[in-house]
């Protein structure tokens, strides 16, 4: 049997839904965000958005409404998902003032039987709350009628003749909820109203209805009463109609893009916004003119540009002019509308981006820094916001400078000119010397300051209270004040004693030294050091550091031979705390600070690991007692602020960076070999940085934002397909398409010459035929170009746009593109590997392509392309013609494997330098993926799961070893082990399959058997083994075989294997929590992980659901203890021992360091 | 007529909102994530949404049949089955193997 455990690295970025009301209190304005199966609340405030609340829900957000009944004062949400759940969603502040999410109401609203539509999930809400209407089968709608009163609320199915619906709304001011629909028959596209009498249950008349709208006619906007009516959006024209006026126009500006979606602007209805599928954004506004009676009506519907945009999928008018824009192709943004156009003459401003990979087309994990810690490189996005997306788990260091200086033992950042703002000075002390810096805009020169001992080594420096600067070296310590000709001691304190200081810890007022054993607490007044107390400890002092607090601070100090921490509160140095650590590594550095409200206790030992504890700030108890590996040499811990939030660094053989989230430490790994010390830095021309030090040099950099996985993007402005890594030419391979425009020879030179110079980089491919690029993109701005100049298709003349398809070399280290080879025109790019063939010394790129003939049902012709980039030139080396698509390349025992349409093929690579096909498999529909592991092979299927296939050496043949039979549709598989296989289909389901080799019979044998299966909710686009955590992070928990998942949302898992002790242990936990945790639309946990296709439905099994079992570490500590109740865990000895709650809480955060 | 006109007067719900949004340093990029909402109290919903089981063909039907009952009331009287109060056997027999249990 084999145990997995999925889990989350990276949660959804796709916006799917946008909505703005007022749902967290009658007068707050909100911003409603989904995000496939997560919704985030955001509060429109001065500043900003401000995230609020985020919620998981278990099912996928088909459509996400929002509605106000007339006895409610806010605004509430209704969602259905995609597997029928309905459910009624209020936030409200709770008694304990947290936002809480209420669900009103909740069911399933699913048939049994019904063609589920075509066009999708329809929801519409009456303007005045009374029903809710549902197109979920075609033929029929189902209505909600809203009945405050009772208990239930009963959804009824009304037959609807109409079969083919595109869109439809309620109108405003209809006595009763009154329908309008689009609809297509065989004339053509129609729009109708159905008035629906909720007595009745019925639709009782067609109150009006307008035959042949045009043909692409997709949209219906409904008008605010008092106008009412609505307008109808097409291809290339907008009509208002209200049963008895109808006006229409053709803007030219629409023509060339269908506009995918809308949001009312004003309340009474009189301005639109309008995106397009390329990204831009209109401005419809109604004109209005006054009727005889005195009532309004439409006179003219007007249409402006405003500019570029996201390519939307849903956007929302906030305020002031600001409007969210949510898109599934790339990143989301929030656009302020300024009537002053910019010099790009657009009237929309970019202001807020919101990082989103998807949809996620395929990657790469490679070890670029060869650090032992993988990146990923994902082809993220799609036409004009495609782009690569360099991933890695832990924190990016960006150098801004750098000085070589040997031999630092410590850093400081100083502001010396009167009332500055900015640090302007690094003091770096060494042995026996303490050199002084100035920070001259960027430049460094060595300075002294005066009273300033410079033949000792510096243990502390800083800046303190009264405008003083302190400093302390061995013989104690000295204070240095402005005086008339410049700093000058203003105050000395020695240490007495034979023992020099050794330690110190100091704030703005107070300092504590520790000489051997003895603790000296002086108060910084002006002019003056004073001695406030004096104690022994037991042992010699190793580390101490001050807590927040001022006079009453606590004091942590770590001690030598007993290997103890103790915390002391000032001013008296009263012992509070003491704590035994294990173990005989001395303690080498301590550390108090105060993360998201809470206050820690950090201690890193001699041998890398550390402990940390929670500190009670007025008893001084240390609990909550944790220990990690942090590197394998001392470290030195030492907190900054960045973003305005303090954050730790531990200085290390693999330094970290600690910060808190969501009330937990998070390790972050640092993109840097070493760092021996480090400080703040804030100076002018460096703000928000840090001094790091290491054996040999000082660099000065910015840190990357806090998060646990760092996203680099490089914009790519065309579509990339697929990518792959060639370390012998330290380069990436990419296949990218872009779409030119096709200009008409006749009349259309103007307008051809005008789309080129807008394409900027359109040299060397854009020339002749006619044929621009839409703007400029990667494959025409890459330093060469090569192949094919794009000409019109045969098959399509008319056509306006033009596919090309592109072979990219990209630098690994400066992601530039280095060069563009050009397919021809109606040569798709396919796959791409980058391999070594026979013995051919030379690393290849190679390219399978499928040459599409759109009256053929599936491609008959393709090619296999060799591709040898050296000393940057990129040489053609061979050419195959096949007989099909080639949908996937893998290298194989020195062979290049392909698989072409529905065949598995072999080629050899000759000495003559020849792809030769050497044999074939044939039995499968589209075999989409291929996967190798030694002699086997595993294909997916476009239709019949997965098979095995085993490469015959000596034969040169292929022999099918076992197949799952399940008409699974593949999107995805991966080998995990000789025997297991990992497979994702397109219902959004995970399966693992096995071969048993051991079964008695063929028949046995031959089939795959099932040993898991779950429900991610995600179409997974992408397999990859590897994991984004370095090998040598401490990843304590047992776990084998990551592989790395990509979704078309944007999302990355991870998949493992488990032992079946922690499988079977985790499954209890996971029982407890689907108790503990309450879904939000009370959608049971079991429904949602359950293995869900068109033709069956099944309990998950075989995986852990890793999302659930790491929000165990949200609770709060009583459920905590309420879930862990019971539960048995293994002592080590092969004992069964109740579990308690940190057990569990080591356990889980394990398991949130795998990824 | 000029862009200046369609975005004149932009709808304000409070006009403090924004103002306060700094794009000196160039388009900002959202780090922040909402924390996350683990609701572990049990909020019975008010309501539960229930879809109606039976085929819209024989609902249909059964309406037809109502109606065609309420417009010929007599036959199913109240009354005329009082009168016949002494036959205490009803004409039909209940069915005891029925399918719909």
């Amino acid at each position: 049997m084999a145990y997995h455990y999925v889990v989350t690295a990276q949660k959804p970025t796709a916006v799917t839904a946008c909505i703005t009301g007022n749902f967290t209190s009658p007068t707050d304005l909100n911003l409603l965000v989904a995000k496939v199966c997560r919704l985030e609340m955001y509060l429109v405030t001065p500043e900003g958005l401000r995230p609020m609340k985020e919620i998981g829900l278990y099912g996928r957000v088909a459509k996400m409404k929002l509605f106000r009944p007339p006895y409610e004062d806010k605004d509430l949400v209704f969602i259905l998902t995609a597997r029928y759940n309905a459910m009624i969603l209020e936030w409200r502040t709770g008694s304990n003032g947290e936002l809480e999410v209420v669900t009103r109401a909740h069911g399933n609203v699913a048939d049994r039987i019904g063609k589920p539509s075509e066009n999708g999930i329809l929801v519409v809400i009456d303007p005045q709350a009374r029903v809710i209407g549902l197109r979920l089968y075609d033929g029929l709608f189902k209505i909600i009628p809203l009945d405050k009163d009772s208990t239930e609320l009963k959804a009824i199915s009304l037959r609807l003749e109409e079969l083919n619906v595109y869109d439809v709304e309620f109108l405003h001011g209809c006595s009763n909820p009154t329908l309008i629909l689009i609809h297509q028959d065989l004339n053509g596209r129609h729009i109708k109203t159905h008035e629906i009498s909720l007595r009745d249950k019925e639709f009782i008349k067609i109150v009006w209805r307008q035959d042949n709208v045009e043909t692409e006619a997709s949209i219906l906007i409904p008008v605010p009463s008092p106008l009412g009516g609505a307008i109808v959006i097409g291809q290339e024209s907008i009509v208002y109609h209200d049963g008895q006026s109808y006006v229409a126009v053709a803007p030219p500006q629409i023509k060339l893009t269908p506009i995918n979606c809308y949001c009312r602007v004003d309340t009474r209805g009189l301005r639109y916004l309008l995106g397009d599928i390329a990204g831009r954004l209109f401005m419809l506004l109604l004109e209005l003119q006054e009727k005889i009676d005195g009532t309004q009506a439409v006179k003219d519907l007007k249409v402006e540009l405003l500019g570029d945009i996201p390519i939307p999928e849903c956007m929302t008018y906030l305020d002031n002019g600001v409007v969210f824009i949510g898109s599934r192709l790339g990143d989301s943004a929030l656009v302020r509308l300024s009537a002053s156009r910019d010099e790009s003459t657009q009237y929309v401003q970019p202001m807020e981006s919101f990082t989103s990979l998807a949809p996620i087309v395929d990657m790469c994990v490679v070890d670029l820094e060869r650090q032992g810690q993988n990146q990923l490189i994902t082809c993220s996005g799609a036409f004009k916001m495609g782009s690569l997306r360099i991933i890695r788990n832990g924190i990016g260091i960006q150098e801004q400078a750098s000085i070589d200086l040997p031999g630092i033992k410590g850093m400081w950042a100083l502001t010396l000119a009167p009332g500055g703002t900015h640090h302007d000075t690094l003091v770096l002390s060494f042995v026996g010397q303490t050199r002084v810096l100035t920070l001259n805009g960027e430049e460094v020169e060595e300075t002294e300051i005066k009273g300033f001992v410079s033949d000792r080594q510096t243990f502390f420096t800083g800046n303190v209270c009264h405008d003083q600067l302190i400093q302390v070296t061995d013989e104690g310590v000295r204070l240095v004040a402005r005086g008339p000709d410049g700093w000058a001691l203003a105050a000395q304190w020695r240490v007495g004693g034979a023992r020099g200081v050794s330690v110190v810890a100091c704030g703005a007022a107070r300092a504590v030294c520790a000489a051997g054993p003895r603790l000296y607490l002086l108060a910084v007044r002006r002019a003056a050091l004073e001695l406030l107390a004096e104690v022994c400890m037991d042992e010699e002092v190793a580390c101490l550091d001050l807590g927040p607090g001022g006079d009453e601070a606590l004091l942590g100090v770590g001690l030598w031979t007993d290997i103890s921490i103790r915390v002391l509160k000032l001013p008296d140095l009263r012992p509070l705390h003491i704590e035994k650590l294990s173990g005989e590594i001395i303690p080498r550095s301590l550390l108090i600070c105060v993360l998201e409200g809470v206050c820690y206790l950090l201690c890193a030992l001699g041998d890398g690991s550390m402990f940390y504890f929670t500190v009670d700030q007025q008893t001084g108890a240390l609990a909550c007692r944790k220990r990690v590996t942090l590197g394998t040499q001392p470290t030195v811990l030492r907190s900054f602020r960045s973003l305005s939030t303090t954050n730790i660094f531990a200085c290390s053989d693999r330094p970290t960076v600690i910060f808190s989230s969501n009330h937990k430490l998070v390790f972050s790994n640092v993109n840097l070999k070493e760092v021996t010390h480090m400080c703040s830095l804030n100076a002018l021309a460096y703000p928000d940085s840090l001094a790091l030090a290491t054996d040999s040099t000082v660099t000065i950099g910015t840190i990357d934002e806090i998060q646990k996985l760092h996203i680099r993007t490089v914009p790519l402005g065309e579509t990339p397909r697929r990518i792959a890594y060639q370390e012998a030419s330290q380069t990436f391979g990419l296949l990218t398409m872009r779409v030119d425009k096709v200009e008409w020879c006749g009349g259309g030179g103007e307008a051809a010459g005008e789309a080129a110079a807008g394409g900027g980089g359109g040299a060397g491919v854009g020339g002749g035929g006619g044929v621009v690029a839409a703007r400029g993109s990667a494959s025409t701005a890459a330093a060469s170009c090569s192949g094919a100049a794009p000409q019109q298709p045969k098959h399509a003349p008319n056509a306006l746009d033009l596919e090309v398809h592109n072979l990219l070399v990209v630098d690994q280290h400066t992601f530039e593109v280095l060069h563009s080879h050009q397919l021809t025109s109606y040569e798709f790019a396919m796959s791409l590997v980058s391999c070594r063939l026979g013995d051919d010394p030379n690393h290849y790129y190679a390219v399978g392509t499928a040459i599409l003939n759109p009256e053929e049902s599936e491609p008959k012709q393709g090619r296999l392309l060799l591709f040898h980039w050296s000393e940057g030139k990129l040489v053609q080396v061979a050419e195959k013609e096949i007989k099909g698509a080639c949908y996937s390349l893998v290298e194989f025992n020195g062979k290049l494997l392909a698989s072409i349409n529905s065949t598995v093929r072999l080629f050899e690579w000759t000495s003559d330098k020849e792809l030769r096909l050497e044999c074939s498999h044939f039995n499968n529909i589209v075999a989409l993926f291929l996967k190798v592991k030694g002699d086997f092979i595993l294909v997916g299927d476009l239709m019949r799961s997965m098979s095995l296939l085993q490469y015959k050496q000596m034969e040169g043949s292929f022999e099918e070893i076992a197949r799952d039979y399940t008409p699974n549709w593949m999107t995805a598989v991966e080998i995990l082990d000789d025997d297991t296989f990992l497979g994702a289909e397109n219902s959004f389901n995970i399966f693992v399959c096995q071969k048993d080799s051991a079964a008695t019979t063929d028949e046995e044998r031959q089939q795959m058997s099932y040993l898991g299966q779950f429900n991610v909710g995600d179409m997974v686009n992408v397999m990859r083994l590897g994991s984004l955590v370095g090998q040598h992070a401490d990843t304590a928990a047992p776990v084998s075989n990551p592989v790395l998942l990509a979704t078309v949302t944007g999302a990355i898992c991870l998949v493992v294997q488990l032992s079946q002790e922690l499988y079977e242990f985790l499954h209890k936990l996971e029982e407890r929590l689907t108790h503990t945790i309450k879904s939000v639309g009370k959608i049971t946990h079991v429904f949602w992980r359950s293995f869900n296709t068109d033709i069956k439905t099944e309990p998950a099994e075989g995986f852990i659901d890793g999302d659930l079992i790491e929000s165990f570490l949200d609770l709060s500590r009583e459920k905590q203890q309420e879930t862990v109740k019971g539960l048995q865990i293994d002592d080590g000895g092969g004992m069964k021992r109740d579990a308690t709650v940190d057990d569990l809480i080591k356990i889980v955060e394990d398991l949130t360091r795998i990824h | 007529m000029s862009v200046i006109e369609f975005l004149k007067d932009l709808p304000s719900y409070d006009e403090h909102n924004f103002t306060l949004f700094n794009t000196d340093h160039g388009i900002r990029n959202c780090s922040k994530r909402p924390s996350i909402y683990l609701p572990t109290k049990d909020i019975p919903s008010e309501q539960i949404i229930v879809t109606e089981k039976t085929n819209i063909l024989l609902r249909y039907l059964h309406q037809q049949w109502e109606k065609k009952n309420n417009n010929s009331p007599k036959k199913r009287d109240q009354s005329h089955i009082e009168q016949n109060g002494d036959d205490n056997r009803p004409r039909k027999r209940p069915c005891l193997n029925s399918p719909l249990n």
